[in-house]
């Protein structure tokens, strides 16, 4: 679903309020990397707008609703419950109005090993490794007696 | 007894899928979700078993999952993970971030077992102490802060950092106290933990700021099918670990359960290194370190609780003072003061019981899950749960809870921690290890330092 959002950095349509494509915007370098991962900074804005006020909120009102109804501790207790509770909700709800900013790739586990460095399964750099790890790395192919997963050049010294 | 029984298990249970779906949801941290959560379910009047089992199986559920984002996804689970993301980064480089979590959970579920016994043993070993430690403790926190600086990643800017940012903690700590009439200490904690979010969000305000956060392109995200291999429901962590791999793990998890006062993030890290230097081949390294290191999280965590409550009944790790400290201090059901609290409620024995039952909660609920469906998991929250989405409930979060423990002065604590904090953090290096254990330096060994 976001493997349209690639084409994204030549877009020239300003996006005024509408939320329907979240990804437009008018700069040519539309995304902010923050705590570790890229977001567009208007459904940023806006989904803190909507998530911190309604929490909050959710939260004052639980305690003057319940207040009254017992021990102070306890009520608040569970004001911070529907507070919590309100921070997930608007969550989700901000995860519907605003998709993810990444492309999501289902790679194969076998054969593509390009940043491998070629010293990684030679003979000298596993003699001496448990059989186990060498097992493992069979496994995920890593390791290939007779070939160099690393799948360039650099296959020498072929063990047999 | 059997009463007990049901309530721990219930509660267990409660704990380790609350905690295990928390796990998933990256950023999420210990001291703002455990704490609090923890602290509602004292004050809902559970009893002491029912209480601790929850908080052991809560913790330990969590982190299990937390290693879910980190491997797969490349973000760390919550503070815990972020001494693991190295590692599991090379680990999904080489196309093999299941294998990395696979490492990771076995770890975890090692180390947790070896952690609960020996953490109960260190205690009642301990206990005699109490008066001693007790005086020394506000000084063990001072060296632990210079200590944990030298191993963070700035080391001597960290170093350099402690004593502005500790003058800062003590000021801001005795100015809220003198308006509230009660300390403060989760709007520390949240200030710290969520630091570094914090500053990014408001340099990304900035126009000087954001000119070197800005990119063009999206993120991609690479996930490896999943292993054919036909281990069953419950991949044995025997199995899945290296004989090489099972011994550094039960090493660290035994070292790592004696040791109480540092800061659990800084712990991981030191012994990664111990254990990394030992290990040369690249995958050998990689593979051995989500184990050993993700076990550290666990055992570093259960002993930084189980110690100090069973031998002291004072919270005098991080971790009791963060995330358990509700275990120890939550007036009017239980208090530090009148020494009132699971400390004085449970015996050893029932303390090594309950805290075993937590794990066993957490390995048969949690462990199992997380690795079967780990996978289908994080390629729903990489398509579906927006990072926006997660700042913004993450955001909330905090404003709630600093709310929920001092008003609007909680909330502006927060802020003010965690934008010097996030600072520190993003510009020297300073992690939040090492700014927890300045809160400490601060509230407790400042006033020393001042009454002498």
């Amino acid at each position: 679903m976001s493997g349209n959002e690639r084409t994204v950095s030549g877009e020239p349509v300003p996006d005024p309020a509408n939320e329907q494509f979240p990804e437009h915007d008018d700069d040519s370098r539309p995304y902010l990397v923050l705590w570790g991962d890229a977001v567009a900074p208007k459904e940023l804005g806006r989904s803190l707008l909507l998530a911190v006020p309604v929490a909050l909120a959710a939260f004052l009102l639980a305690q003057q609703v319940l207040s009254g109804a017992g021990n102070e501790q306890v009520v608040d207790g569970y004001a911070l419950l529907v507070g919590l509770a309100a921070c997930v909700a608007t969550g989700a709800l901000c995860a519907k109005l605003f998709t993810p900013k990444r492309v999501f790739a289902e790679s194969r586990s076998d054969g593509i090993r390009s940043g491998l460095p070629p010293e990684f399964s030679t003979p000298e750099a596993v003699s001496g490794l448990p059989d186990e790890y060498i097992e493992e790395m069979r496994e995920i192919g890593l390791y290939e007696p007779g070939t160099s997963p690393a799948g360039d050049t650099a296959r020498k010294g072929v063990q047999q | 007894m059997i009463v007990d029984l049901l309530w721990a298990l219930g509660m267990g249970l409660t704990g380790a899928v609350v905690f295990g779906a928390i796990g998933l949801v990256s950023g999420t941290d210990e001291t703002a979700t455990l704490g609090p959560l923890t602290l509602i379910v004292v004050l809902a009047g559970v009893p002491p078993v029912g209480v601790f089992t929850f908080f052991i199986a809560a913790a330990v559920s969590k982190h299990m999952t937390h290693a879910i984002p980190t491997t797969l996804l490349g973000i760390p689970g919550d503070t815990m993970a972020v001494p693991l993301m190295e590692d599991a980064d090379g680990m999904r480089r080489l196309g093999a971030p299941h294998v990395a979590l696979r490492k990771a959970l076995a770890g975890a579920l090692l180390s947790a077992v070896i952690a609960v016994p020996v953490a109960v043993g260190i205690a009642t070993a301990l206990a005699p102490l109490s008066e001693t430690v007790e005086a020394v403790a506000p000084w063990l926190f001072a060296a632990a802060a210079i200590f944990v600086g030298y191993f963070s990643p700035g080391r001597w800017a960290s170093i350099v950092g402690i004593i502005p940012f500790t003058l800062a903690i003590a000021a801001l700590h005795g100015f809220t106290e003198q308006h509230l009439g009660d300390s403060l200490s989760i709007s520390f904690f949240l200030g710290i933990a969520i630091g570094p979010l914090l500053a990014d969000l408001v340099r990304a305000t900035s126009r000087t700021g954001r000119a070197g956060m800005e990119r063009s392109g999206v993120r991609e995200f690479h996930l490896a099918p999943d292993l054919s291999d036909g281990r069953g429901p419950f991949p044995n962590p025997f199995r899945v670990l290296t004989r090489q791999q099972i011994g550094y793990t039960a090493g660290s998890a035994v070292v790592t359960s004696s040791t109480f006062v540092f800061s659990p993030v800084a712990t991981t890290v030191i012994v990664g290194e111990a254990v990394g230097a030992r290990l040369k081949h690249p995958y050998q390294r990689l593979s051995s370190l989500m184990a050993v290191k993700n076990g550290t999280t666990e055992s570093t965590y259960l002993a930084e609780t189980i110690i100090p409550l069973v031998a002291f009944g004072l919270p005098l790790s991080p971790v009791a003072a963060g995330p358990a400290a509700a275990l120890f201090n939550a007036p009017p059901v239980y208090s530090v003061d009148s020494g009132q609290n699971l400390h004085s409620m449970l015996s050893s024995w029932q303390f090594l019981f309950f805290g075993l039952l937590g794990v066993l909660v957490a390995a048969v609920v949690v462990y199992p899950v997380a690795m079967k469906y780990a996978r289908v998991a994080s390629a729903w929250v990489i398509t579906r749960v927006s990072h926006e989405a997660l700042i913004a409930a993450f955001a909330g979060l905090i404003v709630v809870v600093s709310w929920y423990e001092g008003g609007a002065l909680g909330l502006f604590t927060s802020l003010t921690v965690g934008l010097l904090g996030g600072l520190c953090n993003r510009a020297f290096g300073m992690n939040a290890g090492v700014q927890f254990m300045c809160f400490y330096t601060a509230t407790m060994f400042v006033p020393i330092l001042l009454a002498a």
